[in-house]
């Protein structure tokens, strides 16, 4: 059971900070989840967040394939469906609560020039944070060049086109298959 | 109110902005229950809060219209769609884990991940790095999150630091978030950002 007590705590702590949306899950539950408990390896991990992705709705539903995992290790599935719904319940939580208790207070919030200069220097920070999780996953999961290269694609398509990611992530995916059915890959 | 939002949840693809959108037409243009401004009210909620800017926004106006019922039913109708998708796939995941060819499409699905988390990050950096203090913060957040994820190799010799390495790799992004708020704080005060690398290791 310890392990669900990591799991909620792991999520609450990821739900509090995960400022400047959805991506930001990434640097802050890596570490947790690939390093520290090695709950997942680094490309499942990689999977997870491909998921969160394709599916609707927002990206932290990754947390719920992350205790899922868990879960199926601790106890079979229903402890599975137990611990996906655990860490979902707790990766929102800590956001509803301050939604409402915001909700009360907006204007005083929004008009305080330091909660402004904090959130902007959050802001900028989450964009270090998340860069450095992308250098990290490509060191972590990128293997060949071929992957390299379909990494850079995919990056320039993302940036100057407004292709959702779910597509791009189906495109190379299906292209990866067709590449090593030829054997190109 | 649980239904709309269930069906927001269920078609919500394509990222926050795209759920942000859905929710501005059904309940600002289609059912008018909030107006415009009360709507950018609840984003501009979103943005200053942890937590998806959609589902922030959505608790908000949940909130405002219909009380603690109101925002149970904005978060369960906009997750539940979400999270069943994930359960139900998550086990055909494991499972299709073993053939051979799922391991092939995997294998082009983990670069365009890494390039959606880069393109991520370059999104946000375009809109919010316009100055030269929010570039440093960032610049200087990319550099102590890196060394912090290969602190065993920093220093081989200082036993202390390999005993406290998972931690510090544990509670270096949510340190980096203090640490890069606090910043934002100084520099508003001093013509020039201070960077103390020593701040991201407590």
């Amino acid at each position: 059971m310890s392990s669900l007590l990591e799991l909620a705590l792991s999520c609450l702590r990821v739900g509090t900070f995960v400022f400047g949306g959805g991506p930001a899950l990434v640097p802050l539950m890596r570490p947790d989840v690939v390093v520290r408990y090695g709950w997942l390896t680094s490309y499942q991990f990689n999977d997870a967040v491909a998921l969160g992705q394709v599916t609707p709705g927002p990206l932290l539903v990754t947390a719920t394939f992350i205790g899922w995992k868990v879960g199926f290790d601790a106890g079979g599935p229903w402890a599975a469906v137990l611990y996906a719904t655990v860490a979902t319940v707790c990766i929102f939580l800590p956001s509803f609560f301050m939604t409402i208790a915001a909700s009360h207070q907006l204007g005083r919030l929004r008009g305080n020039p330091r909660v402004q200069q904090f959130t902007k220097g959050v802001e900028a920070g989450v964009v270090g944070l998340i860069a450095a999780a992308a250098v990290q996953m490509a060191r972590d999961t990128i293997g060949s060049w071929p992957q390299g290269i379909l990494c850079l694609a995919a990056l320039t398509v993302l940036v100057r086109t407004k292709v959702e990611a779910a597509w791009v992530i189906g495109a190379c995916g299906g292209l990866a298959l067709l590449a090593s059915f030829v054997g190109v890959w | 109110m649980f239904l709309s939002y269930l069906r927001i949840g269920a078609t919500g693809f394509g990222g926050p902005m795209a759920l942000v959108s859905l929710l501005q037409r059904e309940f600002v243009e289609r059912r008018k229950a909030v107006t415009s401004e009360e709507f950018a009210e609840g984003v501009a909620v979103g943005g200053i809060l942890p937590g998806p800017i959609a589902i922030d926004a959505a608790v908000y106006i949940g909130y405002r219209l219909r009380g603690w019922l109101g925002a149970l039913s904005a978060a369960g109708g906009l997750i539940l769609p979400p999270f069943l998708i994930v359960l139900v796939v998550t086990p055909i995941y494991f499972w299709m884990g073993r053939l051979p060819e799922f391991e092939g499409f995997l294998s082009g699905v983990r670069p365009a991940v890494v390039a959606v988390i880069a393109a991520a990050a370059w999104r946000l950096g375009k809109k919010g790095l316009t100055q030269l203090s929010g570039l440093s913060i960032a610049a200087f957040v990319l550099v102590a999150s890196l060394l912090c994820a290969r602190v065993n190799d920093l220093v081989p010799g200082w036993e202390w630091l390999q005993h406290a390495a998972p931690t510090i790799k544990a509670l270096s992004s949510v340190a980096l978030i203090l640490a890069s708020g606090l910043l934002g704080l100084l520099v508003r005060q001093q013509p020039k950002p201070p960077a103390e690398p020593k701040e991201a290791k407590a």
